[in-house]
């Protein structure tokens, strides 16, 4: 495991790898990343890094890095010489982004924090860019001048600056060039400003057209080197020296506002109670503090100075200079300096109407803070003329519940919210006010558009659309009518009735269980169920994407099983990850066991013709997302009745050809299930409700500019909540935590997750049983016993992992179908930060797992085996406990069998068995103890058709009497027949997975 | 049209050499300067009755053979290529006002916050004259007593055409600084700030760099990121509506002192703004 590192240093960002790394290994992991870039052995240099150390060795900067935590106080600082690969900008740009947004740059590879935060500052450089917060400057680089551009942040820039400097972690200014006799004396905030002129001065660099320019005078060169590669300015010093003061006297103003402790601002008040006088009024605005705003007057009387720590003549010499340059922009505010002290000026409504339309913005583009009423801010939704349109349906479908029915409505208009007649409207066109208090509320009135919309209502007093339409026009997909948005949708009678019930205002209607569902739903089960047939009815796709361990796999069967009561005849498709496949075989056959299933799967599989004929004979067909490209033609022959996607996260990427098959499939209903908070990633969304809804949320690249990007880079709440409405009625998530689900759920909740064989463990197994059968049938006695239980042992490490078995610290991944699964239910409880214990018999299989869950994650993993001293494991339990601490901890069964209280596990894994109930209910405890708040998921792993099922199943049987029959150990094994003992260790054909 | 000289020789009218990176006019063509006080300057000029050397010196300007203006407490000097290949020596004398005058007019300015802030905000207010002519000065030069012009070309009249050049050009940067017009009659922008009770001695707006912050030893808070702000990015840019930062920017700046490039600095300006917040866009988009 290494993990990377940045640091900034003069010109270049150093990426560096801990623990020291040899150039080949650092370019090895760089590359990994997948940045585009190419490197040599020769771009690696050496510097030198100061380093938290003790005993001469670098201390580990998280316990990922190999080598124990240090606690803090056992260290001191020391140079230690690595290899860097110093990046230039562009460089640097490339890298950044490859890191963006991930843990990992490959297993094994982790990336440091310090490069989320580079990340971070690199994104600061891009808004200060964005929004023009630099200048073109003339200053001495070695011996010479270069003309650079510079960050100059004003106003919120300003305050992001100092934000971001203040969370630069020490480790990225803590490289050198020197020599190792003195460490580098550094601050963060030059830090910081460094690398933003470095990445901002390359980007407008770049940007620039490189146009041929003449260079005919000094300022010539000077713009000249601005906007090519090289920056350097080749002339007489002293000439230079006079440019570069001149530069700095033009950018005088800009330059006293961003180093100024505060800006002008200017608040728009609305009239008091039935007056009709406006007021703007002028303030002083903290430039790191925005909330810091004292009012001019306090200024004039030179008593806010303090708050601002500026002393009171600079104060007043700023307002002053900032209030010439707003006369220049605004009249009004140069009438009011005929005051000795002006603290703002008054105005009417149209005066009012006129600041909040054009002097606003020309202000604050003027670098000027300015502060305007809610209801104006606000107005995207709130104070624009919107359409509604109101639907009067019967109470009851005529001809049943279907979004094709056309229905009627009327158009109406609303201002601010508020319904508004014809007349109503006339009437406000005619008052030729600009702003005007409508019930209590001030609204925006324009004439023109107001004449637009009694056009509209003249023309279009009532329209007809099919419920679909409508429903678009109410969660807001639909935009616009007319020359109107449309604001909403009112609805009585049948129509009115879906609407509630899809945005979930209203609860539907409950379904009971269906009758030959084995086992009975709890009511939120009964709830899900009920909703995906709510959706499937209306021909909508849904996704469910309930919390892991809440049952996602019986609400889906109920829904078929349903389905096929009513007299539907044709086959579900079930796609799922390769790994669960026997998963949902099992869970079929315990729930619904009347449903014929097909396994597509493996190579035997049917194609073509048999394909299809077989398909029409099961109620569901269970196939894997490798194969849905694969054998894209043989499952298109078939017109499924539905289409379900299990851990549809497999989907996310619209562009994989898996994706693209699955949104080509023909079928009936579409549902998609996921443990994943998909709502929160929405990048993914797309993909997934293309896949529910087809063409619902539009084109991915619209997608992209209406919500991803807005989104995603610039946090913008109103593009997430509309999006949210969007999507909101077809995702159903129920959280465990949720008060109404612990009421319905168990304390402790016992599951088996069915796994798979790789063919490599097929033939390992295979080769184990082959190799000892004959041994333990002439065998007799302590002789057989002792053959028999090795025989359990060697099976049990092939069914957990071939490297466990072979011993030769050999790859991992892909090469267990239990160590595949493990790791994609971790994945989802990592997502909704669960802790997890894991629980194992082997502490070399403990090795493994940390190992990969490690390198996979990127992620600390607690170990306590039999080997773990006391006082490290005390510290572990209590790391544990510690909710910024580690959240995966990986037990050996015997050692953490006793004694151990971790109660913030909500899921216990057992990855192998002991057969032996009473040892794993005793390990399951430590995790559910008196004083649990939330419930427990218990998840044990069984191989489908190895040994580890048959001895489940043959615990079950015996559940009852089991503490009697099985003992404490696992000996009674041993007692088996020869006849029970080839039954038990027999290979059944399904448990391979590929 | 050449001239006679004393002796009937006859001079055919000299040609410039081309100057290489002079000082050009803003002003493409008509008059010079925007403000009412530029145009005032430029109106004592134009008072003196010079004629074609008015014009010539208006092409001077807009040619940029003007190479260099400085302009110190009571005096301008500047270099002008003319026909000779050594740029010509210009300089310029005002009366400066008497500090008794000065202090007269800071007294009567105090009242009233339009004075400190419009020239703090680059603007000559217009009830500056009715003060001045309160104290008995005027702002301007007015009579030609007041001005004292040399030039080292062979021309005799003076003002010649170098001068004019000058001239102009100066009327140009009192547009952009009105504060020049105070230092040409011995005030400068910081004395008189100080004389009209708006601040103390003068200091140079500089931002100060923090000191070294010593490398914490401790693993725990040397690898520890802070906490992050959210809007790390800030506001979408609005790529499609309101005119991008560019232009704003560049008029944030105002004009440069003396520009000499061939293009106009403000084109220059807003399209490295535009291209640099598009290209930034896409760089945190990711793209």
């Amino acid at each position: 495991m290494i993990v990377l590192h940045a640091a900034f240093r003069e010109d270049r960002l150093l990426v560096w790898a801990e623990p020291e790394a040899k150039k080949a290994a650092l370019l090895a992991a760089v590359t990994q990343l997948g940045t585009g870039l190419k490197f040599k052995l020769r771009d690696a240099h050496e510097a030198v890094a100061w380093l938290p150390t003790q005993d001469g060795q670098p201390a580990p900067s998280s316990a990922l890095a190999d080598g124990a935590a240090v606690p803090d106080q056992d260290c001191y600082l020391a140079p230690h010489v690595v290899e860097t690969l110093p990046l230039c900008a562009r460089q640097t740009i490339a890298f950044l982004t490859a890191c963006a947004g991930k843990r990992i740059a490959a297993p094994g590879v982790l990336l440091g924090d310090d490069l989320s935060y580079w990340t971070a500052a690199m994104c600061f450089c891009g808004g200060l860019a964005v929004r023009g917060q630099f200048l073109p400057t003339l200053v001495r680089e070695n011996d010479g001048w270069a003309a650079r551009w510079m960050p100059a942040p004003t106003g919120a820039d300003a305050a992001r600056l100092e934000a971001l400097a203040k969370a630069m972690p020490p480790c990225a200014r803590a490289l050198t060039w020197e020599t190792k006799d003195q460490e580098p004396e550094t601050a963060a905030e030059t830090t910081l400003l460094a690398f933003s002129s470095f990445i901002l001065d390359h980007l407008v660099r770049s940007a620039s057209a490189a146009e041929s320019r003449t260079k005919e005078s000094l300022h010539d060169l000077w713009l000249a080197a601005l906007a090519s590669p090289d920056a350097s300015v080749a002339a007489a010093d002293s000439e230079l020296a006079a440019l570069a003061a001149r530069i700095e006297e033009w950018q005088r103003p800009i330059r006293v506002a961003s180093l100024a402790p505060f800006r002008l601002a200017f608040r728009l008040h609305e009239p008091e109670n039935g007056t009709d006088g406006w007021q703007v009024k002028y303030l002083l605005q903290g430039t790191k503090d925005p909330s810091l705003l004292v009012p001019a007057a306090d200024a004039w009387n030179r008593k806010c100075a303090a708050a601002f720590g500026s002393d009171a003549g600079a104060l007043r010499e700023q307002l002053l200079a900032s209030l010439g340059q707003a006369a220049a922009i605004c009249p009004r505010v140069e009438a009011s300096l005929k005051q000795a002290a002006p603290e703002g000026y008054p105005l009417d409504a149209t005066g009012a109407h006129q600041f909040l339309r054009e002097t606003a913005a020309a202000l604050e583009q003027g670098g000027f803070g300015v502060m305007l009423p809610s209801w104006w801010t606000r107005r995207g939704t709130q104070t624009r003329l919107q359409a509604h349109a109101r639907v009067k349906s019967p109470a009851a479908a005529s001809a049943g519940l279907s979004l094709e029915a056309l229905v009627e409505f009327d158009w109406e208009v609303a201002l601010g919210g508020e319904k508004m007649s014809r007349a109503e409207l006339a009437a406000l066109a005619r008052l030729k006010q600009p702003l005007v208090k409508l019930r209590g509320q001030w609204v925006e009135v324009d004439a023109a558009q107001i004449q637009a919309a009694l056009d509209f209502l003249k023309h279009n007093p009532s329209g007809r659309a099919t419920a679909r339409e409508v429903m678009r026009m109410a969660i807001g997909v639909e935009g616009h009518a007319g020359p109107l948005e449309i604001g909403g949708v009112e609805a009585t009678g049948w129509v009115g009735d879906l609407l509630t019930r899809l945005e979930g205002r209203t609860p539907f209607a409950e379904l009971p269980q269906p009758e030959a569902l084995h086992g009975v739903l709890r009511p939120y089960q009964l709830r899900g169920y009920s909703w995906l047939d709510f959706l499937k009815r209306l021909g909508l796709g849904a996704c469910l994407a309930d919390d892991m361990g809440l049952g996602k796999t019986v609400q889906t069967l109920a829904l078929i099983q349903r389905d096929r009561a009513e007299g539907e005849g044709g086959p579900v498709l079930l796609v799922c990850p390769t790994s669960v496949v026997n998963n949902w075989r099992k869970e079929a056959a315990r729930f619904t066991p009347e449903l014929p299933v097909l396994v597509h799967h493996g190579i035997a599989r049917n194609r073509g013709a048999a394909f299809q004929k077989a398909a029409a004979e099961h109620a569901i067909v269970l196939s894997s997302y490798a194969l849905l490209h694969r054998d894209q033609e043989t499952l298109s022959r078939v017109d499924w009745t539905g289409v379900i996607l299990d851990e549809a996260q497999n989907i996310k990427n619209a562009g994989t050809k898996q994706a693209r098959a699955a949104r080509a499939l023909a079928g009936g209903y579409r549902i998609a299930l996921t443990g994943t908070p998909v709502e929160n990633n929405v990048g993914d969304l797309w993909s997934l409700m293309d896949f529910l809804n087809p063409s619902f949320l539009g084109s991915e690249s619209g997608f992209r500019k209406r919500f991803f990007i807005p989104i995603q880079v610039y946090a913008d709440r109103g593009a997430s909540d509309r999006l949210r409405r969007i999507t909101a009625p077809f995702i159903l998530r129920r959280l465990k935590t949720d008060k109404s689900i612990i009421a319905d759920l168990p304390d402790k909740q016992e599951m088996k997750v069915f796994c798979n064989l790789t063919r490599e463990q097929a033939s390992l197994y295979e080769a184990v049983v082959r190799d000892t059968q004959a041994a333990i049938e002439s065998a007799e006695g302590i002789e057989r016993k002792g053959l028999v239980l090795a025989t359990l042992m060697k099976l049990k490490q092939v069914c957990n992992h071939p490297a466990q078995f072979l011993k030769d610290n050999s790859a991992l991944d892909g090469r267990s179908g239990k160590l595949t699964r493990i790791a994609e239910m971790l994945e989802e409880a990592l997502e909704e930060n669960d802790r997890s214990l894991i629980f194992t018999q082997f502490t070399e299989m403990g090795d493994i797992l940390q190992r990969h869950i490690r390198e996979s994650f990127g992620i600390e993993v607690l170990y306590l085996h039999g080997g773990t001293p006391r006082k490290q494991r005390d510290r572990m339990v209590d790391r544990f406990a510690d909710p910024a601490g580690p959240r995966v901890f990986l037990l050996s069964l015997k050692a953490g069998g006793t004694g151990l209280n971790l109660t913030q596990a909500s899921h216990v894994f057992h990855f192998d068995r002991w057969w032996n109930p009473a040892v794993e209910n005793q390990a399951t405890d430590r995790a559910f103890r008196i004083g649990q708040t939330k419930n427990v998921h218990v998840h044990k792993f069984v191989c489908a058709g190895t040994l580890e099922e048959k001895i489940d199943e043959m615990i079950e049987r015996k559940k009852d009497v089991a503490g009697r029959v099985v003992g404490t150990g696992e000996a009674w094994l041993s007692e088996l027949s020869n006849a029970q003992l080839r039954d038990l260790f027999a290979l059944r054909k399904d448990a391979v997975g590929e | 049209m050449g001239r006679w000289d004393f002796y009937d020789r006859y001079f055919p009218p000299s040609r410039p050499r081309t100057a290489k990176g002079g000082i050009r006019a803003q002003s493409k063509r008509g008059g010079f300067g925007e403000s009412w006080w530029a145009k005032r300057w430029i109106t004592v000029l134009e008072s003196f009755n010079i004629g074609a050397r008015l014009q010539r010196g208006r092409r001077y300007a807009r040619d940029g053979q003007v190479l260099s203006i400085e302009i110190e407490k009571g005096r301008i000097t500047a270099r002008v290529q003319g026909s000779r290949p050594k740029p010509y020596e210009i300089a310029i004398k005002v009366k400066a006002l008497s500090a008794t005058v000065w202090k007269k007019v800071a007294d009567s300015v105090a009242g009233q916050a339009v004075f400190a802030s419009k020239l703090l905000g680059g603007e000559m207010p217009h009830e500056m004259e009715e003060v001045l002519r309160a104290a008995g000065v005027s702002l301007f030069p007015e009579r030609y007593n007041d001005l004292t012009t040399d030039c080292s070309c062979p021309d005799w009249s003076n003002p010649c055409k170098h001068i004019a050049a000058v001239y102009y050009l100066l009327g140009e940067e009192f547009d952009r600084d009105p504060f020049l017009i105070f230092r040409m009659r011995g005030m400068d922008r910081e004395e008189f700030m100080t004389l009209i009770g708006e601040r103390g001695p003068a200091r140079r707006p500089d931002a100060l760099s923090p000191p070294p912050e010593p490398l914490p030893a401790a693993p725990g808070r040397f690898w520890k990121v802070g906490a992050l702000p959210d809007d790390i990015a800030g506001e979408a840019p609005d790529l499609r509506g309101a005119p991008l930062a560019g232009a704003a920017v560049a008029r944030r700046l105002g004009r440069f002192p003396f520009w000499r490039g061939s293009g106009t600095l403000q084109d220059f300006l807003e399209g490295a703004y535009n291209a640099a917040a598009t290209k930034a866009a896409e760089m945190i988009e990711g793209k």
